[in-house]
């Protein structure tokens, strides 16, 4: 036990000052919220359309005051032009530089059709101009079969949803802070992959300078594998809290309310969940790491193996859309799977507590076998001498009686 | 108390279809120092790796005796492959290791720092590993090899990459741990340093046991003296006495040398020299370690 926490503080010394760790811990959520600003600024510029340089042909005799009433309404821009034909249309959207040219023909009361032309795929943003001329033409139509300007406001009142989500006994307006626990979860995941990831660095330098066989020589590999593992565990938690304490900052700038449904119970659950993630995950960089030659073959094994519990996040929609489908239950209960397709559950839904235990319980058994069998492995894997390890040899260490 | 440390009975081992380490047996006594000689590839890192459970052995027993040996933590260990960490700091890495062998830290501090003085590297404590030239980096890892006092050293290969000074260092250093108690197993090719140095020789080539015996013994039975002599006056003839078979005989002016076959004391020698020849200087000598590992491992017949 004293072998174990000596190499954890050791390793863990070692482990925080790693300059990779230290750059994501402080560089991404730096990143992360700039890119969010950005993505957000420009898909708002865009969905509103005001940007866009439109020109309008328009055919009728109706259309053009009600769109520059609307369009001025919305602040959105659009230069009415008038050419003689289809031809001198097209030709003066190859001379002028407009975005998109929208052309409504004479009878568009009767066909409900009109024409969009656009130069680049992020000239076609149309819903707003679908939205504007629908309802100029079922005006228009209500106008002609006689009805008064009052009765078509009540006629065309458009449905108000009033978002209220259920919570027990209460009620609350719908808000972010619903999918709030999922980007937590996401955020924790990333730091335990990282932290996993410099876990198996530390390994496999160990092994390839072969300082191990001094290690080796004074504690045992299980102390070493163990002691290694808690200290990366360590790290992550300090990573995620300093990630929460960014995010706490920014609810607080952006909006205090959703302080409360960032830390409700289930954030205890993800927090679980993530835990055994990186115990998974630490099992098996131990194993790919003893077993591995040099870094560049143990990154490129770990590449691989490492995504084997994000399988469920290209599952991510189906989950979401039916939280308690077959498809989730399946991967709940596929150890590798589990804690990340509960991540996803959790995020979206609230999975029946027995399914919670059960899957808690399944992680238990599972971790606790990983770990026997990565210490074995480890030990063996960790004195071998230059040479990768295939799947055959490390079925026959996990059965040999010797160590 | 036994009188052994380590007992090694009947180990072998093979990688793949090739047989490294044929049926090896040996102790190393209590106090003693060890010499595992061999030439390279004889298999001594392997026998020293499968002390340390480093490998298995195919069959045999490594056995510690238990009244010195309680855990691996009294063993001390210089790997022959020594690898260090790159980014940690001199004084910090030998702690570290010194806490994992159990000692506590403001000891393991000042122990290391009195290991750094005596190896001369105290100004670098606070360096990183990687800045350290490699006979600096070697000086450290034996530091951590001795640093807990163990009841036995393994230490493989330990003059490799030394220079002449540093050897010396090592090889005092070396003394003064045998000299303390501590019970040494060391291989190396550097055979005037393992004359000098060890109580008892083993040596292995193939894989096999060759030769296993104090080193005065085997010095005594390779059968052979080297005399040389210096007289007072010119020799001009020159008749040694006896039935002993003599080889490369010289005499030139006042000096004289030849070699003679049998365990011969030194009166047997000096009887054999001619009386008319007034000596001034006379060494014999029996052969340097050097020479009888070459012919051993050429098997030849000295």
């Amino acid at each position: 036990m004293r072998d174990i926490l000596r190499v954890a503080q050791w390793e863990f010394t070692k482990g925080i000052k790693n300059k990779t760790f230290l750059f994501l811990t402080f560089v991404f959520p730096i990143i992360i919220v700039l890119i969010t600003g950005v993505v957000s600024y420009f898909t708002m510029r865009d969905v509103d359309g005001s940007n866009l340089n439109l020109a309008i042909v328009d055919e009728t005799d109706f259309m053009t005051t009600m769109l520059e009433e609307n369009f001025t309404h919305h602040e959105y821009q659009a230069e009415f032009i008038s050419p003689d034909s289809l031809a001198e249309i097209e030709k003066t959207f190859q001379e002028g530089d407009y975005d998109a040219i929208l052309h409504i023909p004479e009878n568009v009361v009767e066909t409900n059709e009109v024409y969009y032309f656009f130069k680049e795929i992020s000239g076609l943003e149309t819903d707003f101009i679908k939205n504007i001329l629908t309802d100029i033409l079922v005006n228009k139509r209500l106008v002609d079969k006689g009805y008064s300007p009052l009765e078509i406001k009540e006629l065309t009142a458009n449905v108000r949803i009033i978002n209220r989500l259920i919570k027990g006994e209460e009620e609350e307006e719908f808000s972010f802070g619903i999918i709030l626990p999922f980007f937590m979860a996401m955020f924790m995941f990333f730091a335990v992959f990282l932290s996993g990831s410099i876990l198996l660095q530390s390994i496999i330098t160990e092994k390839t300078n072969r300082i191990v066989e001094i290690i080796l020589s004074s504690i045992s590999a299980r102390a070493l594998m163990f002691g290694k593992i808690i200290a990366y565990a360590l790290i992550s938690m300090v990573q995620i809290l300093i990630w929460l304490l960014v995010a706490v900052l920014l609810i607080l700038l952006i909006d205090p309310k959703l302080l409360a449904s960032m830390f409700t119970f289930k954030i205890i659950l993800i927090l679980l969940y993530v835990f055994f993630c990186f115990a998974i995950i630490a099992g098996l960089n131990a194993i790919i790491g003893a077993s591995t030659k040099d870094a560049q073959s143990g990154n490129q094994s770990a590449g691989y193996i490492m995504l084997i519990p994000l399988i469920p996040i290209y599952f991510t929609t189906s989950i979401m859309q039916n939280p308690g489908g077959v498809l989730s239950k399946v991967l709940s209960y596929i150890p590798f799977f589990t804690p990340t397709t509960m991540m996803i559950r959790l995020g979206f839904s609230t999975p029946p507590a027995k399914e919670i235990i059960a899957t808690f319980a399944l992680l238990l058994v599972f971790t606790y076998i990983l770990m026997i069998l990565a210490a074995k492995l480890f030990r063996i894997g960790m004195l071998m001498y230059g040479k990768n390890v295939n799947l055959k040899e490390l079925i026959k260490w996990a059965r040999s009686k010797d160590y | 108390m036994s009188e052994y440390v380590l007992k090694v009975e009947g180990i072998n081992k093979s990688f793949r279809q090739n047989q490294v380490v044929k049926d090896i047996s040996f102790e190393v006594k209590k106090g003693e120092i060890l010499g595992l000689l061999g030439p390279n590839g004889a298999g001594k890192t392997t026998v020293i790796r499968m002390i340390m459970g480093i490998f298995q052995p195919d069959s045999g027993l490594i056995r510690f005796d238990r009244d010195y040996i309680i855990d691996k933590k009294r063993i001390g260990y210089l790997p022959e492959e020594r690898g260090t960490y790159d980014d940690t700091r001199v004084l910090e890495t030998i702690v570290y290791f010194a806490r994992l062998k159990g000692l506590k830290k403001g000891e393991a501090e000042e122990r290391a720092m009195n290991w750094l003085e005596k190896m001369g590297l105290k100004d670098y404590a606070r360096n990183k590993m990687e800045e350290l030239s490699k006979g600096m980096q070697q000086k450290v890892q034996f530091i951590i090899s001795v640093i807990h006092n163990p009841v036995l050293l393994v230490l493989d290969e330990v003059f490799s990459g030394l220079d002449p000074v540093n050897q010396n260092l090592f090889k005092e250093i070396i003394r003064e741990l045998a000299a303390a108690g501590i019970t040494i197993l060391l291989s190396s090719h550097q055979m005037n340093l393992v004359e000098e140095l060890c109580d008892r020789i083993f040596m292995i080539n193939k894989g096999e046991r060759v030769l296993y015996e104090a080193l005065e013994d085997i010095k005594d039975k390779a059968g052979i003296r080297t005399v040389s002599l210096k007289s007072r006056k010119e020799i001009s003839d020159f008749n040694l006495k006896g039935n002993n078979k003599v080889l490369n005989l010289q005499v030139n002016g006042k000096a004289a040398s030849f070699q003679v076959l049998g365990n011969l004391s030194f009166d047997n020698i000096l009887e054999m020299l001619p009386e008319d020849v007034d000596i001034d200087e006379l060494s014999i000598l029996k052969p340097p370690l050097h020479d009888i590992f070459v012919a051993t491992v050429n098997r030849e017949v000295l």
